[in-house]
């Protein structure tokens, strides 16, 4: 019960934090909302796998979490460097 | 080969993480396993290792241990303050420049890494030992408390050992 | 039982992380809340869960993930930030030593 509570919960605010993204005035606050969505998939995944009891998931969670660090540092260096015409 | 025998350390953590990810210990993995480690190990030759073994001075696990501790309290002791701050909506960052005493690279990051992960301070940038901190108090003497304050949470464990 | 209040906390902070991100106007206030409490909403959580799966191969796991997110969160943090201060927004106050 509790466990179905924090995926709900989890959910709310992974969507939130998305309008965060869509409404955000600078580049800077959208990889912000990237950030956050990320760490709350995470989240979501382990949650999910202790609930239905399968170890899988928590291995698709780890490589999530790969994919997440990866994105987002390579897109802030590209921003750092001064995007594309440069 | 002699270099792989030389840093035997990594290879078998790297090993070790490798059964703790897969878990599973048929032959065909088994083979596989010790197969990437070498290789791994191999390749990481001039960055981890040199000619004369490790490149970073190498820390003490219990002190590390100790650290990890102490990190979770400051951690949810400073999250308790800025929930606080949230409702009362003060907020006013500004920029301190802090010069540390210890200068081993290894040290430093962790550090650095410690003041980014608890509530209401961030590392912007750091160039030899002198860090660039992004903190969020408004008064006047805060530059001066805010230094002192993180020399005495986090500093102290590495100065102490030597 | 325990696992139950870890739980609750980890709701509030979760429910605060998402006040935090529409109620500051600056920019750097809100890089800084949202992210901050979002870290320790995550590992309330884990911790949660690793009382609750006791020794069992789950924990193990879990513990691998928690160690995971308390590495790289902060550098992603960090390095927006920093992409961000480099590029010439300018903080409201500098205080230099």
């Amino acid at each position: 019960m509790f466990l179905v509570f924090t995926m709900f919960l989890l959910v709310i605010a992974m969507s939130i934090s998305l309008i965060r993204m869509i409404i955000g005035p600078t580049v800077w606050e959208r990889l912000l909302a990237l950030n956050l969505v990320s760490v709350k998939t995470i989240l979501l995944l382990s949650v999910y796998g202790v609930y239905k009891e399968n170890i899988l998931l928590l291995d698709i969670s780890i490589s999530y979490g790969i994919i997440g660090f990866l994105a987002i540092t390579l897109l802030s260096r590209l921003i750092l460097r001064g995007g594309r015409q440069k | 080969m002699k270099n792989v025998i030389r840093s035997y350390k990594l290879f078998l953590i790297l090993t070790v993480f490798w059964f703790l990810l897969t878990l599973n210990f048929s032959p065909l993995n088994l083979i596989m396993g010790t197969i990437i480690s070498i290789v791994v190990t191999r390749a990481s030759y001039g960055i981890l290792y040199d000619n004369k073994g490790f490149i970073f001075k190498p820390l003490v696990i219990l002190t590390l241990i100790k650290y990890f501790f102490n990190l979770l309290i400051e951690i949810y002791k400073s999250s308790f303050t800025y929930i606080v701050r949230i409702i009362k909506k003060d907020c006013d960052p500004f920029i301190v420049e802090i010069e540390l005493d210890v200068t081993d690279p290894l040290i430093i990051t962790i550090i650095a890494n410690s003041i980014t992960l608890t509530p209401g301070t961030i590392t912007v940038d750091t160039d030899k030992n002198k860090l660039t901190v992004l903190t969020l108090k408004n008064c006047e003497d805060c530059a001066i408390m805010v230094e002192k304050e993180i020399k005495e949470r986090f500093q102290k464990f590495f100065i102490a050992k030597g | 039982m325990i696992y139950k209040i870890l739980l609750v906390i980890s709701w509030i902070y979760i429910i605060f992380g998402i006040i935090g991100i529409f109620r500051f106007s600056n920019m750097y206030s809100r890089l800084l809340t949202s992210s901050k409490i979002d870290t320790v909403a995550a590992i309330t959580l884990l911790i949660a869960l690793i009382i609750k799966s006791e020794f069992t191969i789950f924990s193990l796991r879990l513990f691998l993930i928690l160690f995971f997110i308390m590495i790289t969160n902060p550098i992603s943090n960090h390095i927006i930030v920093r992409s961000a201060y480099l590029n010439g927004i300018s903080v409201r106050k500098e205080v230099k030593k």
